[in-house]
């Protein structure tokens, strides 16, 4: 009750929007900061300073930072917008509060087409990877979309909720399956668990332009969005296409998930927390909450890439798992709030 | 007619689960035949094919069987409770809240202690019983309705995120203890030696005889509210103990046969669809269901897939989670 009363006087406050801003962005700098000082190796604050004023000097200092770090840490913040995204706008699409590209089997679906090229094609160029994660993702959207969608009455939210779940057990166990009986484990392994260990400016650059483009075309589409998420009805007086713009949409959601399925693996769970976390400041309305919510989405991935690598050096604790420590609580406070579940 | 139909249905089970028993028996990664299972039940057989049937195959066997069993019923119980057909330990959580206590006591505990493996089975029960309380509050509206479908979003929710708490903790552990629960999650038989199945078969065993006598009570919860108070039901009480009682049992065959979902779904639909709702029925031939499923999966994986070993609660997840879908598509 008390909730409920409190979001639409926050909804009439704009200038929070700065101040979550500033929070952010100030998150964002010192995430950045340490994601390059600490590590496996730390240094101090001189010798980071020292090798960003002469990038080119060749040094083991230089080397760390420059092929290592910064990759590593650009991944993390691109990774994080895209997913933070993909999960506003599913959640947007489909008006159902808990509905995120990994809960709802997208992302396994990446994740199944990546175990299946590694099994079948071997190795493979980057722009590959990102087309078969593409291609994975469309399936398990599809699939995910023809058995919730019932004629006449659009697509059921328990049943999205549920046939999501249940494509995203089914294609992990596949997965599993083809990875053992192929001997894939050492290429999968980290992957499934969620890592970003493993990046280089080579990967970097062919990613960057697919998740930069669907972050962008987002942006574009916001104020549709917002109008989408209101009402099916409502939308439609309002004289959009419903159909062609929740396709389209769902095709950027596509593009963001599989291009960062492909650098990081399946994670799931940031495109529903972020996205909340950020709508309680700033309402609904994506215009605000999607570039918002991108931008925390790229600190929070920082941050938990930070945690990954100091909590245990030098091994690196899995992506995965400190996701989920820090979003059970979210999700569960999420299912509470929840009226129309 | 209709008691006919029953008696007939049971035998045909149990002559399918006699029928599995043996192909299980004598097939798999060592050659063997028919023929050879005879001879050393008659006694005429090399020591080797002795210790691999005996000391190998027989009691991963039983572990299948045992806990197909357990998480058949507790499917069932579950089932009846949240009267959900969709309902299933895996799906509730359970499994792993038990598996993540588990992990703890793996990882954390001396496992030559015998004093361990002993309190194992009370450990997984705390950790089940804890997760189903977690999730049952989670979705429990204001006016104390269970939302069916709050309560399997949750369930999913929670197990999820359960096995990922399950990694960071075992990231941290040596190499040996990370293949086994890697293995146990993705639900690896490894419950099959006699000293564990000594000690949890009696257990079992106990609680099946307590569910089976609790069948009349189940019968009536199934009927609507109103009904069961009015033919002097204590509800919440029963409630309460068919969560408990469900909640062991999947507790304890998840410790036997590892992380498996859906063999409660699966078994517990098709013992409805065929045999009806009297729970006196309903409730054996959905354990005898159960322990076909299961051994039939791990056979599988046994046999088709010899020497890459491809756990059997992947091969049960790839059958459960269609039938799920294909159910979820015919209810509303």
């Amino acid at each position: 009750m008390y909730r409920e009363a409190k979001l639409p006087s926050q909804k009439n406050k704009p200038n929070h929007i700065w101040l979550v801003f500033f929070t952010i962005l100030f998150l964002f700098l010192i995430g950045w900061y340490l994601g390059l000082r600490f590590g496996a190796i730390s240094y101090s604050h001189q010798d980071l300073i020292e090798v960003l004023r002469h990038p080119l000097r060749n040094s083991k200092l230089q080397d760390v930072i420059f092929d290592l770090r910064f990759p590593r840490t650009i991944a993390a913040i691109l990774v994080g917008a895209g997913m933070a995204q993909a999960g506003a706008i599913m959640q947007g699409v489909t008006r159902n509060p808990i509905a995120d590209p990994g809960l709802l089997g997208i992302n396994a679906g990446a994740g199944l087409a990546l175990i299946l090229a590694q099994a079948f094609i071997g190795s493979m160029h980057y722009s590959l990877i990102i087309l078969v994660c593409l291609l994975g993702s469309t399936v398990a959207a599809l699939l995910i979309f023809t058995l919730s969608y019932r004629p006449r009455k659009g697509y059921n939210q328990l049943r999205l909720i549920l046939a999501g779940a249940m494509i995203a057990t089914l294609f992990s166990a596949i997965g599993q399956a083809v990875t053992l009986y192929f001997n894939l484990s050492t290429q999968v392994i980290g992957w499934q668990a969620g890592g970003l260990s493993q990046i280089n400016w080579r990967m970097l650059s062919i990613v960057t332009p697919f998740i930069l483009l669907g972050l962008l075309l987002a942006q574009l589409f916001a104020h549709q969005l917002t109008i989408l998420s209101l009402d099916e009805t409502i939308s439609k007086a309002l004289g959009q296409r419903t159909l062609a713009m929740t396709i389209s949409l769902l095709a950027i959601v596509l593009l963001l998930s599989a291009a960062s399925v492909a650098i990081v693996g399946t994670v799931s769970f940031i495109g529903l927390i972020i996205p909340h976390f950020i709508a309680l400041f700033v309402g609904k309305d994506y215009r605000k909450l999607l570039p918002l919510a991108a931008f925390a989405g790229a600190t929070f991935m920082l941050w938990v890439d930070l945690f990954s690598r100091i909590i245990n050096p030098p091994t690196e604790t899995p992506i995965n798992a400190i996701i989920s420590i820090i979003g059970l609580p979210c999700f569960l406070w999420l299912i509470r709030r929840g009226k129309n579940l | 007619m209709k008691k006919n139909k029953q008696s007939f249905s049971i035998i045909l089970l149990i002559s399918l689960l006699l029928l599995v028993f043996v192909l299980s028996l004598s097939m798999g990664y060592a050659k063997s035949s028919l023929i050879d299972v005879i001879e050393v039940l008659v006694g005429k057989s090399s020591s080797s094919m002795i210790f691999i049937i005996t000391k190998i195959r027989l009691p991963r066997i039983i572990a299948c069987m045992l806990g197909g069993a357990s998480l058949a019923l507790s499917g069932m119980l579950l089932q009846t409770l949240t009267k959900n057909p969709l309902a299933d330990s895996g799906i509730l959580g359970i499994n792993t809240g038990a598996g993540l206590v588990i992990t703890i006591m793996v990882g954390f505990l001396d496992m030559t202690n015998p004093m361990t493996i002993a309190l194992m089975p009370l450990f997984a029960m705390i950790g089940g019983i804890l997760t189903i309380f977690i999730v049952y509050f989670m979705s429990r509206k204001k006016n104390n309705n269970i939302s069916p479908t709050r309560l399997i979003i949750t369930g999913v929710g929670m197990s999820s995120m359960l096995s990922g708490v399950m990694v960071s903790l075992i990231s941290k552990i040596n190499d040996f203890k990370m293949t086994y629960i890697v293995e146990w999650l993705s639900g690896k038989v490894n419950g099959g030696d006699w000293t564990t199945l000594a000690i949890f078969s009696p257990l079992l065993l106990l609680i099946w005889i307590l569910t089976y006598s609790r069948s009349h009570s189940l019968n009536i919860m199934n009927l609507n509210e109103q009904t069961a108070l009015a033919l002097g039901l204590n509800l919440q009480r029963e409630r309460l103990y068919t969560l408990i009682l469900s909640t062991a049992l999947a507790s304890l065959s998840v410790v036997l046969v590892g992380n498996i979902t859906f063999v409660g779904l699966v078994s517990g639909h098709i013992t409805r669809r065929f045999l009806g709702n009297d729970h006196r029925i309903s409730l054996p031939a959905s354990m005898l269901v159960g322990m076909i499923i299961l051994l039939l999966a791990d056979t599988i994986g046994r046999i088709l897939l010899v020497g890459t070993g491809i756990p059997t609660g992947i091969i049960v997840s790839m059958i459960g989670a269609p039938y799920f879908l294909y159910l979820m598509t015919t209810i509303d």
